[in-house]
């Protein structure tokens, strides 16, 4: 991992995936390192508005009523659409299942 | 040594295996839940397991409450077992005792109908708890195969770090007492809409592919033809603040945690898994709905994964108010490395994932260590947890209170 890249730090769980998991908080502008499952790093992302970590960072960009892809899966669809580096959760995405 | 090694825990006569000795009191129903109390009350080893079954219930909800009752009295971890009761309940306290005692263990059954009054019950039944307490002192636990051991898995308080660091562990050691002709058994219907797809295609047969369908897409229109969006109950506010956005997510996380071998069959509340290996049993994310549900089916104990935040906060077993269920050992499994500073309310810390300091093998060793330790009589940090409360466990029920 390059340090001179970023100390901040967000796992890819599968090559399908469009957003990864922060590992750490980000702030906005902040660049993080990504890493896959092995902590191997294999990108970098700018981050858009603060991230608390934990919580998942588009590394793609995705369009309104695309698929959100975490561990290979779809966990949800976009609710509008999402640039890189934004921070992905229930103000731009709704569950594909229960929600009418 | 038998393959996957063996423990050491109390040979049954109906050939099954305990690892704890309890002296459970079970009520018939909710009416004989202070009778139960007074029984055991103080009485080392001795577990009065209050519950809610009343004389409210339908054909179909006391057949599964009966059965879950006579499954909660036959677990191997009860060394004997006293059902107290009216003499008026909707299931009778006799009849309960009666299929109980097929095991061969000592049972005995007590009713105000049949001691008279109310103070006969309770010295009748204390006199008859503290005998078998005497007797239990002298039973001695031998080498038993790991095969024997049928283990609940559930997460709870989960968040993104679930899925990464503590399932995936679990999820190892699942594999591993199913390659060593063990059981396990995953639950939480609910919480498998959005993954049921992977699940169905490890079914080891299309009549459990069907199954796995039939229970989650009943659960799925059960909460469609409400009209009420879930958001808010599934995922909880607690799930959403430590980063999982839907249900979806919530599931395919959580099912991580059935490792990935194949699953021998579905079994409802109350009933036993058929055979050994991966069973599903079907019942709503409820702890204390799901702890009846585990122990009724014959588990000796339980995995319980937390991921962080609140709820890892909890010292005591999430969903409930009390420590734990002595009928059923529970180890907790903590994911979150920002709730390191409450690391010891757990019994295995999986949160060195996330810092590479860790594996996941390691952590699943961890627990494979700590199961092997739990299941030979080491007490699990609710064990010993002083739970200042009691708790009134809540049965499974699906048709009408009338």
């Amino acid at each position: 991992m390059d340090e001179a890249i970023s100390k901040l730090r967000a796992l890819v769980l599968s090559e399908a995936d469009n957003v990864a998991i922060l590992l750490d908080d980000a702030a906005e502008g902040e660049v993080v390192t990504l890493l896959d499952s092995d902590f191997g790093a294999v990108g970098a992302v700018e981050v858009r508005g603060p991230i608390e970590s934990y919580h998942k960072a588009a590394i793609r960009q995705i369009g309104e009523g695309e698929s959100i892809v975490k561990l290979g899966e779809r966990i949800g669809r976009a609710s509008r659409p999402i640039a890189v580096g934004e921070h992905v959760h229930v103000h731009n995405v709704v569950s594909a299942r229960l929600s009418r | 040594m038998t393959r996957g090694g063996s423990f050491r825990g109390f040979r049954r006569r109906d050939g099954r295996a305990g690892i704890r000795d309890c002296l459970l009191v079970l009520p018939a129903g909710q009416c004989a839940n202070e009778l139960a109390l007074a029984c055991a009350s103080e009485i080392p080893g001795a577990f009065p397991l209050l519950h809610t079954q009343p004389c409210a219930h339908l054909g179909e909800d006391n057949a599964a409450a009966r059965e879950c009752l006579v499954g909660l009295g036959r677990n191997p971890n009860a060394a004997a077992v006293l059902v107290v009761g009216i003499g008026c309940d909707s299931l009778s306290a006799g009849g309960l005792a009666e299929e109980i005692a097929s095991t061969g263990k000592p049972v005995e059954w007590l009713t105000l109908a049949s001691c008279g009054d109310w103070e006969t019950v309770i010295e009748r039944g204390r006199a008859w708890v503290a005998a078998r307490r005497t007797e239990t002192a002298s039973l001695r636990r031998e080498e038993i195969p790991v095969s024997e051991l049928t283990i609940g898995v559930k997460c709870g308080g989960s968040d993104s770090t679930s899925a990464v660091a503590g399932n995936p562990a679990i999820g190892r050691a699942v594999n591993r007492l199913v390659d060593a002709g063990g059981t396990v058994v995953f639950s939480e219907t609910t919480e498998l809409i959005g993954a049921e797809h992977l699940l169905m295609a490890r079914a080891s047969t299309p009549r459990v592919r069907d199954e796995i369908e039939t229970v989650v897409r009943r659960v799925e229109n059960s909460i469609l033809a409400t009209g009420v969006d879930p958001r808010g109950t599934q995922p909880t506010p607690g799930n959403i603040a430590g980063g999982l956005t839907t249900l979806e997510e919530k599931s395919l996380g959580g099912v991580i945690k059935t490792g990935t071998c194949p699953i021998s069959g579905v079994f409802a509340w109350g009933e036993r898994p058929q055979g050994a290996g991966l069973h599903l049993m079907d019942c709503p994310a409820n702890v204390p709905q799901l702890l009846l549900g585990w122990a009724a089916a014959g588990a000796q104990l339980l995995v319980f994964s937390v991921g962080g935040g609140l709820p890892a906060r909890i010292p005591s077993l999430i969903g409930t108010n009390v420590g734990g269920f002595p009928l059923l050992p529970v180890i907790k499994i903590l994911s979150n490395p920002r709730d390191r500073d409450v690391a010891a309310t757990f019994d295995v810390n999986a949160g060195g994932v996330f810092e590479g300091r860790e594996s996941v093998d390691e952590i699943a060793t961890a627990l494979w260590d700590r199961i092997m330790a739990t299941a030979a009589g080491e007490h699990t940090y609710l064990e010993d947890y002083p739970a200042p409360a009691v708790q009134i466990w809540e049965m499974l029920v699906r048709g009408p209170t009338i």
